[in-house]
């Protein structure tokens, strides 16, 4: 009977061939963040529970793997990378009010359901523009997720950018019943626009509300839905969010090769991100190639008040995508050594070296005399 | 032009699905389970129709090898998958329901249930306050009761002859079930001309 070594599920195995092409990938992500001023930061694996609880996320402690420390101490391998760099900032720049960026190449861990087929550790690559309120801070993260993608060879994305304060607005408009509004965000969460109807048509909402949360899965598509949906009675909070939406299409439109695509009910966890909000898609693949947005609050609860805004590029995702089009073009040369000459062979196989080739030594093998 | 992948749901829904697409003047001749082939091309559509079993619907459009699909609601609770849920088709209308011998006193206790829909039934018990038993079957689950497996099933019910069959009787409806349409998350944004021109079309024969 062969001896079978079980591996968990939804972890992977990299081979050479496979960690060639990715680190090709992240050579070249790495060159352009470096380039834009975003210095590499390394977060630790495991963290304290409490830490990554602290961002809000609903859900999010269920999907963290966890154990203890020996004091008992509840501990977590790290579900995102965002959260430790928060904290990282409220304990080392307190003192630094200059903008802060930060970018990081990195596996994180997340639990999920077993034979989903989904990845329970992957990569991501991210970039956190930390100290700028502006919509010029938005603007360069997103311009700088996009060059990233284009250099690395992905054509045809899209960026679909939404913003939370709208989706907040139209859920504010549900004043008195708390469980209807969490059932409301919850529906547009998770896109289930069956069950967003009946909540919406079953009970007693202003009829102007009604209209705008059913229209809501209607508005996707160029800039043009913004001048549309400002048409409709919107609340102050909703009006600001169009009209920030609106100066950001202002500022790109200014740069070629950027499409971009507005969708007011794109809800990236509501609790976590506070803004502008995006998604990045490609025809090539069912899943984003990675997302980001606007997360002014989560440094206040390391109690560091700094306006934040970010990214990640799922880099499973992305080498999903391009592995298709890449070679590996890997090209060793041997040299072959017997005990006799294993020096001289040595300093050759040095030279080589030094000139820029790959060179491996193998002993060389006599064909087995036969007996 | 990219073709737009729809997958269906083999089985007894099929044809209604077929019909209700002839309604939005998109017939898809030859369809076919019985037909050894697994997907179709109508380019005149601009469609690729895929048949699956129905509880691998959602597989399929949450990864995108298929971009919309139809789907019954019982498989949507039970699997979870990160799908968009867009319309209620209103095809293959049924309930979900606990259900009971015939001559069971009212308020006996359950302990175990039998049924294809481990996930939906835990999360109803959970919700009704007593934790019970959950035994997975995959098909004639109107036997737990009968051969003494279990107290009760939670089962899709149409008319309600097939429980009458085996001497059983609704003890509790847990929600209605009927088919959706759903789409992958990614195609729903990049061909969302074409999914809302159907969706649009669908909504008019409704």
């Amino acid at each position: 009977m062969t001896k079978y070594f079980r591996r968990p599920a939804g972890v992977k195995d990299y081979l050479p061939p496979q960690v060639r092409k990715k680190r090709r990938i992240e050579k070249i992500i790495g060159d352009i963040l470096e380039k834009w001023g975003y210095e590499e930061i390394i977060a630790p694996s495991f963290e304290y529970l409490e830490t990554f609880v602290m961002s809000g996320k609903p859900g999010f402690a269920e999907k963290v793997f966890k154990f203890f420390d020996r004091q008992g101490g509840v501990m977590a391998l790290r579900p995102d990378i965002t959260t430790s760099i928060a904290r990282m900032v409220a304990t080392h720049y307190t003192d630094h009010d200059a903008p802060l960026r930060f970018c990081y190449m990195a596996n994180v861990f997340r639990f999920q359901e077993l034979r989903k087929g989904r990845d329970q550790e992957f990569y991501q690559t991210g970039a956190e523009l930390i100290g700028i309120p502006g919509i010029e801070a938005d603007t360069e993260i997103i311009l700088l997720a996009s060059r990233i993608l284009k250099e690395i060879g992905i054509k045809n994305f899209i960026i679909n950018v939404g913003h939370i304060k709208f989706l907040e607005g139209l859920l504010d408009e549900i004043k008195d019943d708390t469980s209807l509004k969490d059932k409301i965000a919850q529906a547009i969460t998770d896109k289930n626009f069956v069950w967003l109807k009946s909540l919406i048509e079953k009970n007693t909402l202003k009829p102007e509300v009604k209209k705008t949360f059913l229209a809501l899965p209607r508005f996707y598509g160029g800039p043009e839905i913004l001048d549309e949906l400002i048409k409709f009675p919107l609340n102050k909070k909703c009006r600001e969010a169009l009209s920030e939406l609106a100066k950001l299409w202002r500022m790109l439109r200014e740069f070629n090769n950027i499409h971009l695509t507005f969708d007011p009910g794109l809800a990236r966890g509501l609790d976590y991100y506070t803004g502008i909000v995006f998604e990045i898609y490609s025809p090539q693949v069912g899943f984003p190639l990675g997302g980001g947005g606007r997360y002014d609050t989560l440094l206040d609860k390391f109690n560091e008040s700094r306006s934040a805004t970010g990214f990640a590029l799922a880099e499973d995702v992305i080498l999903s995508v391009l592995d298709r089009n890449m070679k590996d073009n890997y090209e060793p040369y041997y040299m072959f050594y017997t005990p006799a000459n294993y020096i001289e062979i040595f300093y050759k196989a040095e030279e080589m070296r030094r000139q820029g080739y790959t060179v491996k030594m193998v002993p060389s093998v006599k064909p087995r005399s036969e007996s | 032009m990219d073709l737009l992948k729809i997958a269906l749901s083999k089985g007894r829904i099929l044809t209604e699905t077929l019909q209700l697409f002839e309604k939005i003047q998109m017939d898809f001749k030859g369809v076919n389970e019985d037909s050894r082939k697994l997907f179709y091309d109508f380019e005149e559509y601009g469609t690729r129709m895929i048949l699956a079993k129905p509880s691998d619907v959602p597989t399929y459009v949450e990864y995108g090898v298929a971009d919309i699909g139809v789907a019954g609601k019982d498989v949507l609770l039970e699997d979870k998958k990160d799908v968009f849920e867009l319309m209620d088709l209103k095809l293959a209308k049924c309930r979900m329901a606990v259900a009971v011998p015939e001559d069971q006193p009212p308020n006996a206790p359950i302990y175990r249930v039998a049924t294809k829909y481990p996930r939906l039934t835990e999360e109803h018990f959970i919700k009704r306050g007593f934790p019970v038993e959950i035994i997975k079957l995959h098909g004639s689950v109107e036997l737990g009761p009968i051969l003494g497996l279990s107290d009760a099933i939670v089962d899709i019910v149409s008319t309600g002859s097939t429980l009458k069959k085996n001497h059983l009787k609704i003890l509790e409806e847990i929600c209605p079930i009927s088919s959706r349409l759903i789409a992958n998350q990614v195609s729903f944004r990049l061909k969302s001309d074409v999914i809302m021109d159907l969706m649009e079309k669908l909504k008019r024969v409704l």
